[in-house]
């Protein structure tokens, strides 16, 4: 079974030498995939996508469809990526490998030669970050009078810009 | 009474837990139990849920790394789509 990711790349084949050419950072990388596959369903073309590509990763595309949210897609997957790029490397494994190449918990305990209670630590650990990222920190009380969504946008704008 | 970054921490053991593969209805029963206890035990669960949803989106950009280490010839005229 080939892998899903290479299968989908194999659809993208005219971003491909661009992509080969630049050094990539991500946020080329992001720009590139986003505006090919958009262009795609633009098109109206039919992707094949293999089983493990549900919406949640289709609606990267969709959100760029519709216009009105298409701020958000962007924005997800940058604190995304910011979030996996902070925590500690094993805990960063953990996350790749459970929630990108779908390897059972036993399978990661098995391949970074550490228990699964240990594996289990990590995505407890992984899931906070995340939602750290995404949703605004709750490591401190919000001060009186601010509203959430100002908390929030602080955050993100920190996040974007760090 | 826990605070918030408490009951933050025992909704994300409760979540690594489930999500482990590990998980018997007793567990469940337990969960629910804790989620029922507390509007904050509620939200804090959810949230943690909905991160680690999200979190799939990362193969968005695993699949244009792949794509960058791609040797050009490995890609066929055959399979382009244009």
């Amino acid at each position: 079974v080939p892998d899903p990711a290479l299968v989908f790349c194999g659809t993208m084949r005219s971003c491909h030498a661009a992509v080969a050419r630049s050094p990539s950072h991500k946020s080329f990388l992001f720009t590139t995939s986003r505006h090919l596959l958009v262009d795609r369903i633009r098109r109206q073309r039919v992707i094949s996508f293999e089983p493990g590509w549900d919406l949640d990763e289709l609606n990267v595309l969709v959100d760029e469809i519709s216009p009105q949210r298409s701020v958000g897609a962007d924005e997800v997957l940058r604190a995304l990526a910011r979030a996996i790029d902070n925590p500690p490397p094993r805990c960063r494994q953990v996350v790749w490998m459970r929630r990108v190449e779908n390897h059972s918990q036993k399978e990661v305990a098995k391949r970074l030669g550490i228990g699964e209670a240990m594996v289990e630590k990590h995505v407890a650990k992984a899931m906070r970050r995340l939602a750290d990222a995404l949703f605004g920190c709750q490591c401190s009380e919000k001060p009186k009078g601010e509203t959430g969504n100002r908390v929030r946008e602080d955050h993100y704008a920190q996040q974007l810009t760090n | 009474m826990h605070n918030s970054l408490q009951i933050e921490e025992i909704a994300a053991k409760w979540l690594a837990r489930k999500d482990s593969g590990n998980w018997s209805s007793a567990d469940e029963a337990e969960l629910t139990a804790w989620l029922e206890a507390a509007t904050a035990h509620r939200v804090a669960y959810i949230r943690l849920e909905a991160a680690w949803r999200r979190a799939r989106r990362l193969k968005a950009i695993a699949a244009v790394a792949a794509l960058a280490e791609m040797p050009q010839q490995a890609v066929s005229p055959a399979t382009r789509i244009d």
